[in-house]
């Protein structure tokens, strides 16, 4: 298959619109990955487009490409019968002679010759580029004319004999050729031309095959017929210039001023001599091999090198193409994690009433966790406002400190609450939560315990922990579900 | 097990580790939450260039019994030598047990040879506690760095640079929720200084990432472009019978014009924040305003799908074939004549009945109407206002770090100027592809243009 066919380009065009729902981050592990395999020999970037395309999706020959250009080969097949037919039953009705009277040779000559030569220039008129077409008034609405009864369109009648999967193929293609009429608008002209001088090509075929067999197996008498003021001189210089391609080389094919004179033909003189104008065979079906089969192959094969360029450009601006250039050429860089995160423990809303209040001036055994900034037994009294029967410092330092703080709150006889003053900034971690489960343990059951997180306040004076830091205390507290602890909360600040 | 550089992030319990990792990795996934203990395992982040890794960020859990654990380490230390071998006993002997579950955990990627990245809140003081996790990972032996990241609004940088510089060569302040994308790769470059062998994949990483952002700009500029072209050819439109009152469909067809160009907007917008890997951003915007006196226009609809210009081009068409045929009766003596008359003459029908023929019912079904459209907006600032509104979101979105989970408030794009920074050169290229869709040149075209135009622009603004 030819780089950048018809068949990629509809393949091309099918697979960005499945790309198209896919997430980006598929599209580029998927493409690099494959750009990374593909890198040899893939430098030129329309190549390294096609490699993928062909590497993604491997010549099918289910695919819609494919399906497509089998269907429009079928279609081109049956436009070419037609038109040998045609070109057939037209040469047959031209070249008729059933003894009464002669071919007319201007008759042939208007058909094969003006009439070709006048429809290969509106097919040069419908070939303008776009912009030329705007420039000249009027070529607007004559190019539509053209297309819509374009011989490459009537393909399209043939699409209900084709089997189901091609006819979709080809209504696909037509549906992309639609939609984006501004991008494939020249694949679209270029096809249908295609398509006319294929037909045109079989007309002449057909045309010519017939001719010949006339001449071959029937007696032709031919003479020139018209109406018009014409002169024989006047005629031979028609049929002079006519013949000058082949003049130089071939004589046989040119008519001599000898014939034109004798074959000049008046149905109201009612007879005529078929012997002289045989030798008019050789002249027709030189003009119609070089004015009618030759234009018509050279536009053909210009209009099949026209198509292949407007498909490779429409290659290029395809929407999609540059994004997938983008994904081909540019390195894959992955950073996220590759897998989901473990969740964490369930947030759950306090369940118990943990906060407690403690009355101004109430006594309490005071215990500052892990270096809260409050100094002594006096500065605490004075910041919390708090009779501070006993004073001590864990969370630091060796674990044995904690178990001498412990043991000395085991011992104390009163019933007096402990209030553990930890940094409201800091999360309670499970070695505070260790610590208050050990005080516990030593105190007794019923002894309250009041974990106490501040904030450090202006002097000495803490302040209250602000939410959310408060919270996630409450929180840790209600998980020990231990009723006799609490989370201190200031006077007037207990809910 | 890959060769490629590992790097735990460790810490006490909410100090950012998670903010940091979010931020390196450009993932906006890592779960971020004020509640300690919201990592509970490892978690990792590799970094990988086609394929291949590069270098792996680690999450962790946070010290819950740092005193504890060192305590037990303590108990059977015997030289320095063997510090490594006890922190290794420690976790053999506790993975599982629940004791000390989120230290087994956090220092199983150290004892695989990750470089340790030791994370504390400079927001925040300085406290004793601390100590007993810079002195585990200390006896760990693995290069270590200590990363500042104020969270808050307190300062206490000071205090923890002095306290840091104790346990760490390597200490650096590192705003996880700000930092800039350069700040971000000057950090990774710093990893490499850990080690020597991990100087060339981090320096190969860096690279990677730089590359990779001058793509972002190219994939952002297509986004942006294919948003612009979308919405300023975007129309709604209703067919109507010949002879219904517009004015009474106008409103809704306004309401739906409006609705399309809204949410392509939006399309926009989650376009460009996934280019940037934002999957989660919850946006506050204003919607956007047509500027337009009057959006409505009309036209006549024919049954076949066929404009005024196609019926036209097939009238005259039909009309040269049958004056064709005459011309061809009489032997061509009229010189066509017959042909140029017919076209002529079948073209101007065509022309003239056209607007009956949208009039015309068959069976009762109407062959034509009118077709009342809604846009596209043909003001000549509207694609300026909604071009501002993309390069501001962008700006917003570039200098955004993963870690960030506040909701993206936009305001009003025009107290930026972004349009107005532009040089006029610049300008005059961007009103030239708006003038060429305003045109109905094709759309794919104006794409292209777009985005090579906007590219520059977008990269300086993140520059």
């Amino acid at each position: 298959m030819k780089a950048s066919s018809l068949a990629r380009l509809v393949d091309l065009t099918a697979q960005l619109e499945e790309d198209a729902k896919r997430s980006p981050e598929f599209l580029r592990r998927r493409d690099r990955t494959l750009a990374t395999r593909l890198a040899a020999g893939a430098d030129d970037a329309e190549r390294a487009v096609v490699a993928w395309l062909d590497h993604i999706r491997p010549d099918d020959p289910e695919g819609p490409g494919e399906r497509a250009v089998r269907a429009n080969r079928v279609l081109g097949m049956g436009l070419a019968l037609v038109g040998l037919f045609l070109g057939a039953g037209t040469a047959a009705a031209l070249f008729h002679y059933d003894g009464s009277h002669p071919v007319n040779v201007v008759r042939v000559l208007a058909v094969f010759v003006g009439l070709q030569l006048a429809l290969v220039a509106v097919t040069l008129v419908a070939s303008l580029p776009e912009r030329a077409r705007a420039a000249i008034p009027g070529l607007g609405p004559l190019r539509d004319a053209l297309v819509t009864f374009s011989p490459g369109r009537w393909r399209l009648a043939g699409l209900r004999f084709l089997p189901p999967r091609q006819r979709e193929a080809t209504e696909r293609f037509r549906a992309m050729l639609e939609r984006q009429r501004r991008l494939y608008g020249e694949v679209e002209k270029w096809w249908l031309l295609a398509g006319s001088q294929w037909f045109g090509v079989s007309f002449h075929l057909g045309a010519l095959a017939m001719a010949l067999f006339l001449v071959v197996f029937t007696d032709l008498a031919f003479a020139w017929s018209t109406t018009l003021d014409l002169s024989p001189e006047a005629f031979l210089r028609v049929t002079s210039a006519l013949a000058r391609p082949w003049s130089a080389f071939w004589t046989d094919g040119v008519p001599t001023a000898a014939l034109v004179g004798e074959t000049q033909y008046f149905r109201a003189a009612g007879s005529h001599n078929a012997a002289p104008s045989a030798p008019w065979w050789r002249f027709l079906l030189a003009c119609m091999l070089v004015y009618g089969l030759a234009p018509r192959l050279a536009l053909l094969a210009f209009a099949r090198w026209r198509l292949q360029a407007a498909i490779r450009r429409a290659f290029r601006r395809i929407p999609g193409v540059a994004a997938l250039r983008d994904r081909l050429e540019s390195r894959l860089v992955e950073t996220a994690a590759e897998t989901e995160e473990a969740s964490g423990p369930p947030q759950r809303p306090v369940l118990q009433d943990v906060v407690a209040e403690i009355p101004a001036g109430a006594a309490c055994h005071v215990v500052v966790w892990s270096g809260f900034p409050l100094a002594d037994a006096e500065v605490a009294s004075r910041a919390l406002g708090l009779e501070v029967r006993s004073f001590a410092s864990a969370g630091e330092g060796a674990l044995e400190n904690d178990a001498r703080v412990l043991a000395t709150l085991a011992e104390a006889r009163d019933d007096a609450p402990v209030l553990v003053v930890a940094k409201a900034w800091e999360p309670p971690v499970l070695e505070l939560l260790d610590f208050i489960g050990e005080l516990r343990d030593a105190v007794g059951a019923e002894r309250a315990i009041v974990l106490a997180p501040l904030m450090a306040g202006e002097g000495d004076r803490p302040a209250a922990a602000s939410e959310p830091e408060a919270s996630q205390w409450r929180r840790a507290v209600d998980r020990l579900a231990d009723p006799w602890t609490s989370v201190y909360a200031p006077v007037g600040e207990g809910t | 097990m890959s060769d490629a550089p590992l790097f735990a992030v460790v810490g006490h319990p909410n100090k950012g580790k998670s903010s940091i990792v979010s931020t390196l990795a450009q993932d906006d996934s890592v779960r971020i939450a004020p509640e300690p203990g919201t990592t509970v395992t490892c978690r990792r982040y590799p970094m990988k260039l086609d394929g291949r890794v590069q270098y792996t960020l680690v999450d962790t859990p946070g010290f819950q019994r740092a005193r504890r654990a060192l305590a037990w380490m303590r108990e059977r230390e015997t030289t320095a030598a063997e510090h490594r071998a006890v922190v290794e006993a420690f976790v053999e002997a506790h993975r599982g047990t629940g004791r000390f579950d989120d230290e087994c955990e956090l220092l199983t990627p150290v004892l695989e040879g990750a470089g340790i990245l030791y994370v504390v809140d400079g927001s925040l003081p300085y406290g004793p506690e601390y100590e007993a996790e810079m002195e585990i990972l200390r006896w760990t032996g693995e290069p270590s760095m200590a990363l500042i990241n104020p969270i808050g609004g307190g300062d206490h940088i000071a205090a923890w640079r002095s306290a840091l510089e104790q346990y760490f060569k390597i200490v650096r302040v590192f705003d996880a929720l700000t930092a800039p994308f350069e700040k971000r790769l000057e950090l990774l470059r710093a990893f490499g200084q850990l080690r020597e062998a991990w100087r060339a994949p981090l320096e190969e990483a860096v690279r990677a990432l730089e590359d990779e952002r001058g793509r972002v700009h190219f994939r952002v500029a297509r986004a942006i472009a294919e948003m612009l072209v979308d919405m300023l050819t975007a129309s709604a439109s209703r067919r109507l019978e010949v002879g219904a009152n517009a004015s009474f469909y106008e409103s809704a067809l306004e309401r739906e014009y409006e609705d399309r160009l809204r949410e392509r907007e939006r399309q926009g917008r989650r376009a460009v924040e996934r280019v940037y890997g934002h999957h989660r951003i919850e946006r506050r915007e204003g919607e956007v305003e047509l500027l337009d006196q009057d959006l409505f226009s009309s036209e006549h609809w024919y049954l076949w799908g066929l404009n005024r210009r196609q019926l036209v081009a097939t009238g005259a068409a039909s009309g040269a074939v049958l004056g064709g045929a005459v011309d061809v009766g009489v032997g061509g003596t009229s010189l066509l004549l017959g042909t140029v008359l017919g076209a002529t003459v079948g073209g101007a029908t065509a022309w003239w009945s056209s607007g009956r023929l949208a009039r015309a019912r068959v069976l009762n079904l109407p062959l034509g109407g009118r077709l009342l459209r809604c846009g596209p907006s043909r003001d000549v600032n509207f694609p300026y206002v909604v071009l501002g509104r993309a390069l501001y979101h962008h700006a917003r979105i570039a200098g955004r770090t993963h870690a960030n989970r506040e909701a993206l408030a936009l305001g009003e794009a025009s107290e930026e100027n972004w349009i107005e920074r532009l040089p006029r050169e610049r300008r005059d290229a961007l009103e030239r592809v708006f003038r060429s869709l305003r045109r109905g040149d094709p759309a794919a075209v104006a794409i292209e243009t777009l985005t090579a135009l906007l590219e520059p622009i977008l990269a300086e603004a993140d520059g």
